[in-house]
């Protein structure tokens, strides 16, 4: 492992990856702050960008704009109290409270120091950890890979939406999806309808824009005018010197120790996120304090812990990504698919073979956390300026982003349209109340899944007892059906608490 | 009565209006049948082999049978909830917002349609931009020219920054 360290620095070190680091770091910044664009929908806009690059340049930009979205989200939920991610929702509770009191750039500072804290300690945890994850992944044949991937589908299913049922229906859409364009066994083709483009298969940056970013516009209809989420962030509120007492740091040294370490299992974890990090680890702050009756009147403790642990969720992330090539979130597809397009391939053979770039995005990992500190020390006025300006126009530019960015990946109209038509069943699943992540994470997963799964049943002459005949398989067996009994137990209790509440109302 | 009046009109008439859906039953009985029609094409679209018995085909037509299974369970906790006399999860469309949603969507068809004909973006991206500030009744001249301005920008940007002719 230390063998890498030495070549990778020397890969790292260059002008290029720096500035790309921190202009990923603004962007993801300014993005996350804006209420209403979401860090996946940043990442769908800029990836094309990173065609043209290197692979390190390439990561370093979208891990920039990755980790500054965890804590640019908690920019307007702590000044204008509407988080500008999903989960900075658990920082605006003590966030926008102490912006009330008047501290608002003291709640500023410890969610950053919170968050640079947790992006730190989850960039160290990947780095020691993911090479480990890797030679055990290493071990893995195909039956026990089908059975990872499921596991991981299964996770992805249970935890989007209400229904379990719908979230395995969606995988298997996405799965079904990844299966158009040439068999990978036989070269057959398989449902191109006559289209010779298909049988390359269908890009997965094509599929996220027309699944969420075109979708996510035409969303905007169910607001009254389109610029709901138009709010000026109004930096004249920061009034405060910014002092954190030393009573309230050492109060916040602890939830930020235990919601890291939530933030890098929650993350691990595929289909989790950084939302239910975030609150998980306020709820255990929360817990654990000797001062609970602070929380939701303007904790430190309260952001600390919830800033860190999501913050915690980025690296972590980047382990099943890395080793088994398992995207934890919808964020981290689109990275897998900025990696493939430079020809590296998770697994073992990516840290043996590629080590030198394997470790130079690791510890390139950290340097960003270093960044997004320093931008948000010194730049906070400057982003709070840009995410002023108006959802009317940002609208409309996004779309034709999304258009450019589809036609730039084949140069090729029908990208676009294939765009158009993953919008069109989108907004359709959407109306049934069909999850659409799991369609993503199918759709990333399909390729290795079908491959695992043809491959075992041929070795096995088509005997399903090669699932259950290694001690790995058993226990992602195990792992599985417990990951279900969990989930439904969980969906059944939730369900039964939403109709005594109805019948109560 | 002018056309502003009409517009009105019919405005008020469509946010009345709206189709409410029990969508777990939706949702089982499209997948259902989504999964059978596939089941259908399989063999007419993915080639067989002759010579082996996992092809091709056998990881579609799984998935197919898995989406057939779940939605059966589906639409049985339905009927099971119609039989107990338990409230259903329901779902409302309601006339005017699709009506929006299908506007934009014919937004981008047309964006993309002029793309194609006339194999020059910035055509299709200003009638694109102009015409969603038109739809949300944005009366600032100013975000006209700023997004007129920044459509440019993105083209340029493309075009000699990424190198893609677009």
């Amino acid at each position: 492992m230390f063998e890498y360290f030495l070549p990778a620095l020397k890969e790292l070190f260059s002008i290029e990856n720096f500035v790309w680091m921190n202009v990923g770091v603004f962007i993801g910044s300014v993005f996350a702050a804006i209420p209403g664009l979401t860090v996946m929908l940043c990442i769908i806009l800029f990836l094309p960008f990173t065609y043209s690059m290197e692979a390190v340049p390439g990561m370093m930009f979208l891990l920039g704009i990755y980790c500054a979205g965890g804590y640019g989200g908690s920019v307007s939920a702590i000044l204008i109290n509407t988080p500008g991610t999903p989960h900075a929702a658990a920082t605006m509770l003590d966030g926008y409270p102490l912006t009330q009191m008047g501290r608002a750039k003291a709640a500023l500072k410890a969610a950053l120091n919170a968050s640079t804290f947790g992006g730190i300690f989850s960039a160290l945890i990947l780095l020691f950890l993911a090479p480990q994850v890797a030679k055990i992944a290493a071990k893995l044949g195909t039956a026990e890979y089908f059975l990872v991937c499921m596991f991981g589908l299964t996770v992805i299913a249970g935890v989007s939406g209400k229904s379990m049922i719908k979230g395995i229906i969606a995988a298997c859409v996405g799965l079904l999806i990844s299966t158009i364009g040439a068999d990978p066994l036989t070269s057959y083709d398989r449902f191109t309808f006559g289209v010779d483009r298909l049988y390359l298969g269908i890009d997965l940056a094509i599929c996220i824009i027309g699944v969420f970013a075109l979708l996510q516009v035409l969303t905007k209809a169910e607001d009254d005018n389109g610029n709901s989420g138009s709010m000026k962030l109004d930096t004249s509120k920061i009034t405060d010197d910014g002092i954190i007492t030393k009573d309230e740091k050492r109060r916040m040294r602890m939830p930020m120790i235990v919601s890291s370490i939530i933030g890098v299992i929650v993350g691990i974890i595929p289909g989790t996120g950084s939302g239910m990090a975030s609150w998980i680890g306020y709820d255990r702050a929360k817990a654990m304090s000797k001062h609970k009756d602070e929380f939701g009147k303007g904790s430190f403790e309260g952001i600390a812990a919830a800033e860190s642990a999501n913050n915690a969720v980025t690296g972590a992330t980047l382990i099943p990504l890395l080793t088994l090539g398992i995207p934890g979130d919808g964020v981290v597809a689109l990275m897998l698919s900025a990696l493939m397009i430079n020809g590296l391939n998770p697994g073992l053979t990516l840290f043996t073979t590629q080590g030198n770039i394997m470790y130079a995005i690791m510890i390139g990992l950290i340097f960003i956390n270093i960044f997004m500190f320093l931008q948000g020390k010194f730049l906070l006025k400057l982003f709070a300026k840009i995410v002023s300006v108006p959802q009317e126009i940002l609208t409309p530019l996004v779309v034709i982003f999304c258009f450019a960015g589809a036609y730039s990946i084949n140069k090729s109209h029908f990208d676009v349209a294939m765009a158009l038509v993953f919008c069109v069943l989108a907004w359709v699943l959407r109306k049934l109340d069909i999850p659409v992540v799991p369609i993503l994470l199918g759709f990333v997963l399909g390729r290795m899944t079908e491959i695992n799964f043809r491959r075992a049943l041929q070795l096995s002459d088509g005997s399903p007892s090669i699932f259950i005949d290694s001690p790995f398989s058993i226990a992602f067996l195990i792992l599985i059906l417990i990951t279900i009994i969990t989930m439904v137990r969980g969906k059944i209790i939730s369900n039964k608490e939403d109709s005594s509440s109805n019948i109560a109302k | 009565m002018n056309l502003k009046d009409k517009t009105s009109a019919i405005k008020k008439f469509l946010e009345k209006k709206e189709i409410t859906y029990p969508v777990n039953l939706a949702a089982s009985v499209v997948c259902f049948i989504f999964a059978i029609i596939v089941l259908n094409i399989i063999p007419k679209y993915i080639q067989m082999s002759k010579d082996e018995s996992i092809d091709g085909t056998s990881f579609p037509k799984l998935l197919m049978y898995i989406i057939i299974g779940c939605s059966i369970v589906l639409a049985a906790i339905e009927v099971k909830k119609i039989i107990r006399k338990e409230t259903l999860v329901y779902q409302s469309l309601n006339l005017f917002v699709e009506l929006k949603v299908f506007i934009i969507l014919l937004l981008y068809f047309i964006f993309y349609l002029l793309n194609v004909v006339t194999n020059i973006f910035l055509i299709g991206a200003s009638f694109f931009s102009i015409g969603f500030l038109i739809f949300f009744k944005c009366k600032k001249k100013r975000y006209y020219i700023i997004t007129l301005v920044c459509t440019l920008a993105i083209w340029l940007l493309f075009r000699f920054f990424l190198n893609v002719r677009l």
